[in-house]
């Protein structure tokens, strides 16, 4: 619930951001990517999955795109460092995208995180089974001595009026 | 006291036929005294070791019938006077079995009574010896009565010797035996106090004794009642009619010089009856004219009732009241007050009756009749159905009537009604404390308002009447007349085998009460009605049994403690935690060990501990009831929801993600520089 709330707030965040910060953003983003444009082709090519990630993730705080985004940039730093240092030039970042070892490296990083997101659900699943069973036991156990301490009116179940719980319990020695 | 300690109280206090009163008082129970003993105590020898040769009595009271306690020791400081005055006096092991007895010894009377019976012949005396044997010593007893604050009230020809043949001076008998007023033949009382039931009549005051005193002399110069046989009714309607001193003497001649101090005693008005200065002046020389007996008002007409005619207000009254019924029936024609208003000839009276008649419209028959025969004759007792009763004797009334259920519902019912303050309205006599009567009568009647132990008619009895011996069934038998012996007395009904019932009742909260005059000790007592909840009221009399000892003691009450030990478990049973009621059931039985209910209360009903218990429970409580809700949570899929697996996963994957980042960084840092 908490969740739902914090991604509908998080959402709402979204939808408010006005078209003065998307222009902001594209301000600076539209001129680095023009002056880093090796980069960026590298980038692009390579950080696919990510962009795919990035427009079908639903989930609050685009949780998948972090996951795979993560994983996707650290496989994709080598094509970058290799066309830095070979020269960071537009045929150069042609000729290292076409370099199918740097593809592998990106897209493996990628899909591990893919299956990061999608393997843990059922590891999940099965330790929250684990711990509830453990908890409840634990609680149970708790609840058994506290009727065993102070009887079976603690559990508020056909309690009587106690009538040795007056406002006044030293009513008779004032 | 251990029970072997007790049992050699009592074998010390009683040892064959002998009962010890004191260090040196012994009383031969073994034979009586017939001649000495009255209907309500039988007389037994006694003997003084410090006066071996005294010839005493002891009369023994139970507490059926207890003796006028408290004018035992005013009494007992007069000395060498002709009147039978206590010598000792207490509480005496009467029985093996435990029963104790109330016992005065006193000396015994000299000479012989004058009249055995009412029927009995009283000798006449010549006038010089009915002064010097018995006006002269009587002014000197009841002189010395009076200087104590206290009236004789059995005055007598059935109770006064002939005396000590050298002084030839008469001697009065005993006035304890009997509650105040009740041995005296109606002859003897004013007229108000003949139209009193026998119980109604109450210690009076002296003009009282002067009256019963003048009655005898009348007797004794003429040699006999003149009205003896009469009923109470006639003795009334004749001093009524003629006055007393004349219904008395009737034709007899009295020399003038004794005529004064007869009319002088026998005037039927109190305010002008001698008192005891105008007789010691009278003996003196001083001359008084003789007194005219004061008649009620005649009537310009007489009222007509059942048959016969009444010329005063008092008469009629009187009449009214012997036919309850029909006076009802009279009071509702409206008759008495048109007779009133028309031949009365008092306009004041005649006003205060039309007054208390328009003010008792819409109260029941019988208190509006009470309330006007108050207004027709303001002097006379309060008369409600079948009961009489002077004011002042309201309380020993209700002691007297505790057990005789009508009687009792009659003063209750005068006292709720509130005619003693309607009766103190209508009084003109200004020698009467009415701010002391108003005040008892306030007192009695918010006592009978209520219902809860420590009030009723119980604590009326023994907050008005001084030395009244507890009528506890508990401790029936043991003579409980002070707080310092009713522990004692629970100890031993204990011992005989505690009843199934709490060791308090309503006559012991009352009686608790009454003489120790402490708020809390009222509060506590009143709380040991069925109305409270079962274990406030343990908590209630346990209290009270801890303050009576702490206060009057003994320190060990073993089998009393063992008695109130059941309730105090029942009070462990109260405490919410387990581990509490182990340790407080030690501590009681601890207690119960140490015969002591001041531990026991202690030890059941500690209030810190009782606060702490109360607080954990509700913590306990709360406790309980969010494992409750954690529980209903996660057997509902609380953590194994899909939402809460995809809230998981997500921040799972993204640390997962995020470490394995970092690792990947790491590594091509290291190949890169390397």
């Amino acid at each position: 619930m908490t969740q739902q709330q914090d991604g509908r707030v998080q959402g709402d965040g979204q939808k408010g951001r006005s078209i003065w910060q998307w222009l902001a953003l594209a301000a600076f983003i539209v001129p680095m990517a023009v002056f880093l444009l090796p980069t960026t082709v590298v980038a692009a090519f390579l950080l696919l999955p990510t962009i795919v990630a990035l427009m079908t993730d639903s989930t609050p705080g685009r949780s998948v795109t972090v996951t795979v985004g993560l994983l996707n940039g650290v496989g994709t730093l080598p094509a970058v460092m290799h066309l830095w240092t070979q020269g960071h030039y537009f045929a150069q970042a042609l000729s290292t995208v076409g370099r199918a070892e740097f593809w592998l490296i990106a897209y493996t990083a990628a899909a591990l995180g893919w299956g990061i997101f999608l393997g843990l659900p059922p590891l999940l699943r099965q330790y929250y089974n684990v711990a509830t069973d453990t908890r409840i036991k634990q609680l149970r156990k708790r609840q058994e001595e506290l009727r065993e301490q102070w009887g079976d009116q603690v559990t508020g179940e056909e309690q009587e009026p106690d009538a040795t719980n007056d406002s006044s319990p030293n009513a008779f020695s004032r | 006291m251990s029970d072997t300690s007790q049992d050699e109280g009592q074998q010390a206090g009683r040892r064959g036929g002998q009962v010890q009163l004191g260090r040196h008082v012994r009383i031969d129970t073994s034979r009586k005294l017939p001649a000495l003993s009255t209907d309500t105590a039988d007389a037994y020898p006694a003997s003084d070791s410090r006066e071996p040769g005294s010839t005493l009595y002891a009369l023994v009271f139970s507490e059926d019938n207890p003796p006028r306690e408290e004018v035992i020791p005013p009494l007992a400081r007069i000395e060498g006077q002709p009147i039978v005055t206590p010598v000792d006096w207490g509480v005496v092991p009467w029985d093996g079995r435990g029963t104790q007895r109330f016992a005065v010894v006193q000396d015994q009377p000299t000479g012989e009574v004058l009249a055995a019976n009412s029927d009995a012949v009283l000798p006449a005396l010549r006038e010089d010896q009915l002064i010097e044997r018995l006006v002269k010593p009587m002014t000197r007893v009841l002189r010395d009565v009076f200087d104590r604050a206290v009236t004789h009230r059995a005055i007598c020809a059935q109770n006064v010797f002939t005396g000590d043949p050298a002084t030839q001076e008469m001697m009065l008998g005993d006035c304890l035996a009997h509650p105040a007023g009740t041995v005296q033949p109606v002859v003897y009382e004013t007229i108000q106090g003949t139209q009193a039931n026998t119980i109604g009549r109450g210690p009076g005051d002296p003009r009282d004794d002067l009256y019963a005193l003048g009655v005898l002399m009348a007797m004794l110069l003429r040699g006999g009642n003149p009205m003896d046989g009469w009923s109470a009714d006639d003795i009334v309607m004749q001093k009524m009619a003629v006055g007393t001193y004349s219904a008395l003497m009737g034709r007899t001649r009295a020399s003038l010089k004794l005529m004064e101090p007869l009319r002088g005693l026998l005037t039927d008005d109190e305010e002008d009856r001698w008192d005891i200065d105008d007789l010691e002046m009278w003996f003196n020389g001083r001359q008084l004219s003789p007194k005219q007996a004061a008649l009620p008002n005649k009537a310009r007409r007489a009222f007509r009732f059942n048959g016969r005619e009444y010329w005063s207000a008092p008469a009629l009254a009187h009449a009214l009241a012997q036919d309850w019924r029909n006076g009802v029936a009279v009071m509702g024609s409206g008759e008495i007050q048109e007779w009133a208003e028309r031949s009365l000839g008092d306009e004041k009276h005649a006003n205060r009756i039309h007054q208390i008649i328009a003010k008792s419209s819409g109260q029941s028959d019988d208190r509006a009749l009470a309330q006007l025969l108050i207004a027709l004759d303001p002097r006379a007792p309060i008369r409600f159905r079948s009961m009489a009763v002077r004011v002042e004797a309201i309380p020993e009334a209700l002691a007297l009537a505790y057990n005789r259920e009508g009687e009792r519902e009659l003063l209750t019912e005068i006292i709720l009604a509130k005619l003693p303050q309607r009766w103190m309205e209508q009084q003109v006599d200004r020698s009467l404390n009415t701010a002391r009567l108003v005040s008892a009568s306030e007192r009695l009647n918010s006592f009978l308002g209520s219902t809860d132990p420590g009030y009723g008619v119980e604590r009326c009895i023994y907050e008005f009447n001084g030395g009244w011996p507890c009528l506890s069934p508990l401790v029936l038998g043991q003579y409980v007349n002070h707080v310092e012996r009713l522990l004692p007395a629970l100890e031993k009904r204990a011992e005989a085998g505690a009843p199934n019932t709490e060791p308090i009742d309503r006559h012991i909260a009352a009686y608790c009460i009454a003489w120790t005059d402490s708020q809390t000790i009222e509060r506590i007592a009143s709380s040991t009605g069925p109305r409270q909840q079962d274990v406030m009221r343990k908590r209630a009399l346990l209290h009270l049994l801890a303050r009576l000892q702490k206060k009057f003691g003994p320190k060990k009450l073993p089998a009393l403690t063992t008695w109130a030990g059941r309730f105090a478990s029942d009070i462990v049973a109260g405490y919410n935690n387990r581990k509490t009621r182990e340790k407080a059931d030690q501590r009681v039985q601890r207690a119960v060990d140490n015969a002591s209910l001041i531990e026991l209360v202690n030890a059941a009903d500690d209030p810190e501990l009782r606060k702490r218990d109360a607080a954990g429970f509700q913590a306990a409580q709360q406790e309980y009831e969010q494992i409750k809700q954690e529980i209903a949570w996660l057997e509902d899929g609380g953590l194994t929801s899909d939402a809460n697996v995809a809230r998981a996963t997500r921040n799972v994957a993204t640390a997962v993600s995020a470490l394995v980042s970092g690792l990947g960084l790491v590594m091509m840092t290291v190949l890169f520089v390397a």
